[in-house]
């Protein structure tokens, strides 16, 4: 095995500006943990045993202590050996951190999508001079750990962040202006699109607007309708039996036909607006209910068709966005789902060509 | 029957054609080799079906890694009459195990069978359909962060993992497994992301 963990990994022709390795004192971490569970699963076990079972220790007591000891001894050899492979390269675009032979991770983001930087040395990593570097993206993070002099580490990706951003500003600048050029823009055109991301959507004309399908009610009530016989079967039931059968045939009867009634709302007040700036659900009967999100926001877009669904042709659009305080917006019971997705992607790309 | 990776296949290479065999990248490595960023049109990649037995794998051997103080303690404690016995009644369980890993690792299975990752100019779209149909898309200006991996079991197979993780606590992550060249994907992604990087967000921050 080389003793330099290869870094083939990296883009085509791409310029490594740094490449660090993970300071070998960095696995004291790892095991003070692994010994740590040891001692206590193993101790566990012992003060168990002799408060409840003295005879045992034979059969329970030495295995566990073995395995115990076995599954530690492994885990400190798979953590050296990560400590040896580990490689952390920072480049003119782009940071990896790479571990591993025959298990492999490799984990890259560009500097664009980084937010911001963290660093952080133990207690040991204060003594000798190692701690982790964490790059946060608005997705998850990237923590590269048992860094040697990781508050310069962080300079230097704070540097290279800053040339990337730099650089791809001067990129970005001369077709910003070919388009404003284009558009005959002398900062209105730059004002609308400032305005089009974050644009009152009931300003917007529909470009499509739809409701849930009439085969998505029929599949809806199904179950409905189902609980309904039943309960009034119940109900009829009553006349042979006696009063018995009154009471689950009464709620049986009242849940049925409140669902058959919840799916007729959702199906005739349910309405969806696609609007060049993002999109719209209105809903609600005796209240009403509205979400909305602008196109910026918006992250993935997934569709689903249940079996059902699939039999009846409708399905189900759901668009995700960005941070965790805000509901998805969902377009449910949809006919054709696939060719609204197209006119949602479409609408997309018009959005972002503004 | 029309399939949710045949919607915006265009020209794209179709899955195993040309005598191509199944889990191979041909499209994505086709586009990722060039080194550019050239625009041919979607790819398609058919996951390999290996990955679905990962589940069975892992299964057999964390009951197996389980059992292993049950025949320390017999044999300290009993006799040999007592281990063969104890061994027996272990392979037992270890087969009825492996059934039950088998059983379960069916839908998976059958579930990857009909999932393709699509490859295009917009994004990357993860299109599934068995019983029920899925599709999932994420453009390319919102991947922030690519993890490449491989299991031991993965090595066994010859296969690789990309996770593809996008914005937002509840953004999307999309594991792309039984990828036969996930390094030439990831360089795909990867200069994608870069083509579509844009000074905003970070500025934003800042």
């Amino acid at each position: 095995m080389p003793r330099t963990p290869s870094t083939d990994f990296l883009q085509p022709d791409e310029e490594v500006l740094l490449e660090a390795r993970r300071h070998p004192l960095s696995i004291v971490d790892d095991l003070v943990v692994a010994l740590g569970t040891w001692l206590v699963l193993v101790g566990a076990t012992a003060y168990a045993l002799l408060a409840f079972w003295p005879e045992g220790w034979l059969l329970v007591g030495v295995p566990v202590a073995i395995t115990a000891t076995a599954g530690v001894v492994l885990f400190s050899l798979a953590r050296w050996w990560r400590v040896r492979t580990s490689v952390y390269v920072v480049t003119g675009e782009r940071v990896y951190k790479a571990y591993g032979r025959l298990r492999f991770f490799l984990g890259q983001t560009t500097y664009d999508k980084v937010t911001d930087l963290h660093m952080k040395q133990s207690l040991f990593g204060r003594r000798w001079g190692f701690g982790t570097v964490r790059l946060e993206t608005a997705g998850a993070g990237l923590p590269l750990e048992g860094l040697r002099d990781p508050a310069a580490f962080k300079r230097r990706i704070e540097a290279a962040r800053a040339g990337f951003v730099h650089a791809l500003a001067a990129e970005l600048a001369p077709r910003r202006l070919a388009r404003l050029g284009q558009e005959g823009g002398t900062g209105q055109a730059e004002g609308e699109d400032a305005a089009a991301g974050t644009a009152d959507l009931v300003d917007e004309e529909d470009i499509w607007s739809g409701s849930p399908s009439g085969p998505f009610f029929a599949g809806h009530s199904v179950g409905g309708i189902l609980l309904a016989t039943l309960g009034v079967l119940l109900l009829a039931g009553t006349l042979l039996v006696g009063p018995g059968t009154l009471l689950p045939g009464a709620l049986l009867t009242l849940l049925g036909a409140a669902r058959i009634l919840g799916a007729w709302v959702q199906y005739r007040y349910t309405r969806y607006h696609l609007r060049p700036g993002g999109v719209v659900v209105t809903s609600g009967w005796l209240t009403r209910r509205r979400s909305e999100t602008t196109f910026e926001k918006v992250t993935d877009v997934a569709t689903y068709q249940s079996v059902v669904g699939r039999l009846l042709d409708y399905g189900s659009i759901t668009i995700n966005t960005a941070g965790s305080n805000t509901a998805p917006v969902v377009f449910q019971g949809l006919a054709d789902p696939e060719s609204v997705k197209a006119r949602i992607d479409e609408a997309r790309r018009r959005w972002r060509q503004r | 029957m029309r399939r949710p990776w045949d919607a915006a296949d265009g020209g794209g290479p179709e899955p195993g054609a040309g005598g191509g065999k199944p889990g191979t990248n041909d499209g994505t490595e086709r586009e990722a080799k060039g080194g550019a960023a050239p625009s041919t049109g979607p790819a398609t990649i058919r996951p390999s079906l290996w990955a679905g037995l990962d589940i069975v794998v892992k299964a057999v051997a964390g009951l197996a890694f389980l059992l292993v103080p049950a025949a320390i303690g017999v044999l300290l404690h009993g006799g040999r009459l007592e281990l063969l016995a104890v061994l027996a009644a272990l392979s037992f369980v270890e087969g009825i195990d492996l059934l039950y890993a088998l059983v379960a690792a069916a839908f998976p299975l059958a579930q990857l069978a009909f999932t393709r990752y699509v490859i295009d100019d917009e994004g990357i779209r993860v299109a599934t359909q068995l019983f029920t149909r899925s599709e999932k898309s994420v453009r390319w200006d919102k991947v922030t962060l690519l993890r490449q991996r491989r299991t031991l079991v993965d090595r066994l197979f010859g296969i690789e993992r990309l996770d593809v993780v996008a914005y937002g606590e509840r953004g999307a992550t999309f594991h792309l497994v039984g990828l036969r060249d996930a390094a030439s994907l990831r360089r795909l992604v990867a200069l994608r992301m870069r083509e579509h990087a844009s000074v905003g967000g970070v500025l934003g921050e800042d």
